[in-house]
């Protein structure tokens, strides 16, 4: 019995150090956006030799939400004769492959679909399998649901200049926000996650994540780290780790911004949670110990950073077991320890899961220069209760810890109502 | 009244008083007026010339390229129109009108306008004059000390005299041509230029005519890339093939020649005659000594200093980004130069 006191007592404290020091980056992202100097080097690289460039959109079954992002990559600005346009269908069942034959036959020298009928599935061995067929330097990946800017392109590319850089990321900004109490919340996430969390680590060079969804590779740094990882459920967190521990940068554009379409129901929403959380602990489990001791003496800084982000899901298992060391204290018959008590509860309140604190989220909307959206911050913790519940089932189940291939694929269901031809054919 | 019913009420009470802060969210929750998607995407400012266009589309809207000039614009704003027949009269307060000069007339000097000012032809140098936003239909030259607070954009040669200050954007379709102790933030044209001193620029040498450089404490990470724990220093007549990332300074010296990209994690010291093909790129100052040519884009987190040097090409433009970017006589840009900051054209 003193063993498990012991043993609760020493857990207790590990807890909550774990807990203090995501409360504090919280705060320390939060201040960094208010007060510090916001970095944004490449944004004003305007005029440029720019390079061939390759735009990779894996879908599979997109029939809803495919056109409206080839016509907007249509759009962009990025010069016509280095552009290609390369649409993945991976085994789609719904009427996704008749629509890119279509935008090929109306674009053949921009859109130049990949057809995918069998082979590993998932998005990273989409990627790597269409890859091998394009030669150029930079690619830029988009989800089918995305609808960039005119200007994205050359945005995302600008920061490939600098030669350390390996991969970039750009600002995600839900569409569909008005449709329901969920994307609503997930607006004001997006916010807290995009315009505080991810700048403020590009602003104190730590580890902006390569989210995969709106976004680009050097081809020289993912072959450097050898290729797309297709055992992985998270395979943008697998890559921004690998090409940290390897040497290069990654880059988060917070001007880049680019729409997407959010989950507009609950059980979406917590499918995609749980592919996120089981994808993260895989990353955790494969690279803490590379994080901890990389050849290429990372700034210890930055150590912690990758570290408490790879770590980012499996805080609400920390924190049920920090709850535990406490009630088994309490019936082995020691007094409650308020002090720690409180440490965890302010704690829990302000780290649970990958989603961004109440404050974070109230300065991503100051920063914004928007008003009323606040307003629906108190629902934030009905988000944060169905994130908990989601997070803590993938971080219970076999996937988040197991080695190879993943055993099941996730993908978010898509509501945008589908248009039924393009602009060029109507 | 019963203690059932007291408690009930304060309990009422109480509950009211938990859901106050609550009350904000369920009105936006029921009657929403904040729910449409940020309207970030695709409004960002890289497009120089996006003020200008507006204008011009809004000119042509309104009839100011027109025979006649009307008295308003559709907006109500007023608009005088100014010619050698109609001077400009109103010189002792700002003038919150639309002005379109009609011909070559020169605007008098030290005045104020507060809305735009359109010239149909080229518009001749008025010193000390403050405009909110120029639009040339054919060359601009501003005289000494003008200032422009939003932006000028010239479809012919933006001339700009010693002493302006040039607040947002300054774009040309031909070329800009600054003077000295001119500040600014924003320039895009096919070629910028510090005065109208040419910059000397050595003639090409076949690759074979250098010797070839291999950092010796760097480390060939992969093919055609590498990387350097400490200072760096390419020797001069020098030939290095490949891209760099140093962890300390770099100095390229006098008449080598990159053809990959470099970047340093802190300065840059471009020496006279180098040819770099590829970018530069420093979290501290860069320096492009005389002579020297740069073909991609220079990026510096503190500042840049540019001498009489070539950035980019007619047909390969290129960008120079800082927070503080300085220009001696003679620094030709072919393409964009954005101070984050301040920028400042001096002559040493």
């Amino acid at each position: 019995m003193e063993t498990i006191v012991r043993i609760a007592d020493v857990g207790l404290w590990v807890v909550l150090a774990v807990l203090v020091v995501y409360t504090v980056r919280h705060y320390f992202f939060t201040l960094n956006r208010l007060f510090g100097r916001h970095r944004q080097p490449f944004i004003d690289v305007v005029e440029a030799n720019w390079p061939s460039l390759v735009v990779f959109v894996p879908a599979h079954n997109e029939a809803r939400v495919i056109r409206d992002s080839l016509d907007a990559l249509l759009t962009c600005d990025y010069p016509a004769d280095r552009l290609v346009i390369v649409p993945i269908d991976d085994r789609s069942q719904d009427e996704t492959r008749e629509i890119l034959r279509e935008y090929a036959a109306l674009y053949p020298d921009r859109i130049r679909p990949h057809l995918r009928d069998g082979g590993i599935p998932g998005k990273a061995a989409a990627l790597a399998e269409a890859m091998a067929d394009h030669e150029e330097e930079v690619f830029l990946v988009f989800d089918a649901d995305y609808i960039p800017g005119e200007r994205l392109l050359k945005q995302l590319v600008a920061p490939f200049f600098d030669a350390e850089v390996g991969a970039v990321m750009g600002r995600v900004v839900p569409l569909n926000v008005g449709t329901s109490l969920l994307t609503r919340l997930l607006d004001l996430e997006r916010s807290g996650g995009y315009q505080v969390d991810q700048q403020a680590r590009m602003n104190l060079r730590l580890v902006p994540q390569y989210g995969g969804t709106v976004g680009g590779v050097r081809r020289t740094a993912l072959e450097h780290v050898g290729g797309w990882n297709i055992d992985s459920l998270a395979e943008d967190t697998d890559l921004t780790v690998r090409l940290v521990l390897a040497g290069w940068d990654v880059v988060y554009q917070n001007r880049s911004e680019c729409y997407e379409e959010v989950p507009e129901t609950w059980e979406s929403r917590i499918r995609q949670i749980k592919r996120w959380a089981k994808g993260h602990n895989q990353a955790l489990r494969s690279y803490l110990f590379s994080m901890f001791f990389n050849r290429r003496r990372l700034p210890w800084i930055q150590v912690l950073d990758g570290v408490l982000l790879l770590g980012v899901f499996a805080v609400p298992m920390v924190l049920a077991f920090g709850w535990m060391c406490t009630i088994v204290l309490f019936y082995a018959g020691y007094p409650p320890q308020w002090s720690k008590v409180t440490i965890l509860l302010v704690s829990s309140f302000n780290t649970v899961g990958n989603f961004a604190s109440f404050f974070q989220i109230a300065a991503a909307s100051r920063l914004d220069g928007t008003r009323e959206r606040i307003r629906m911050l108190p629902f934030m913790f009905l988000g944060f209760l169905v994130s908990t519940f989601a997070v803590g089932r993938a971080t219970l189940s076999r996937a988040s810890w197991l080695r190879g291939r993943p055993l099941d694929w996730e993908k978010t269901e898509r509501h945008r109502e589908g248009r039924a031809s393009s602009p060029g054919l109507s | 009244m019963t203690p059932e019913l007291v408690f009930l009420q304060l309990l009422a009470v109480l509950l009211f008083w938990m859901l106050l802060p609550l009350l904000p969210a369920l009105l936006e929750l029921a009657r929403p007026k904040d729910a449409a998607p940020l309207q970030s995407v695709g409004s960002d400012s890289g497009k120089l010339t996006y003020f200008a266009t507006s204008f011009t589309e809004r000119a042509h809207r309104d009839g100011l390229l027109g025979a006649t000039v009307p008295p308003r614009m559709s907006d109500g704003t007023p608009v005088i129109g100014v010619s050698r027949v109609v001077p400009f009269l109103d010189l002792h307060r700002p003038t919150e009108a639309v002005v379109v000069l009609l011909d070559g007339v020169p605007l008098p000097d030290g005045l104020e306008f507060s809305a735009e000012v359109l010239a149909r032809l080229s518009m001749p140098p008025s010193r000390s004059n403050t405009f909110r936003a120029i639009l040339g239909q054919r060359d601009v030259s501003l005289g000494e000390n003008s200032v422009v607070l939003r932006w000028v954009h010239a479809l012919g040669l933006l001339q700009v005299a010693d002493g302006c200050r040039l607040f947002g954007r300054a774009t040309s379709s031909r070329s800009i041509i600054l003077g000295t102790g001119v500040l600014f933030e924003r320039l895009q044209a096919p070629v910028i230029r510090v005065t109208e001193t040419e910059a000397y620029q050595p003639p090409a040498r076949p690759t074979g005519s250098y010797v070839r450089f291999q950092p010796r404490d760097g480390e060939e990470i992969t093919e055609g890339m590498w990387h350097v724990n400490g200072d760096l220093r390419i020797p001069a007549e020098s030939l290095f093939t490949d891209s760099i990332v140093v962890r300390g300074d770099v100095v390229i010296g006098d008449g080598a020649r990159v053809t990959g990209s470099i970047k340093s994690h802190g300065k840059i010291l471009a020496k006279s005659r180098t040819l770099v093909a590829g970018s530069l790129t420093a979290r501290e100052n860069i320096t492009i000594e005389a002579g020297a040519r740069v073909n991609g884009p220079i990026i510096s987190e503190t500042s840049v200093l540019l001498e009489a040097a070539v950035i980019g090409s007619s047909t390969s433009p290129s960008t120079v980004t800082a927070p503080q970017i300085e220009m001696l006589p003679g620094a030709t840009v072919y393409g964009a130069v954005m101070a984050g900051k301040r920028g400042i054209t001096s002559l040493s």
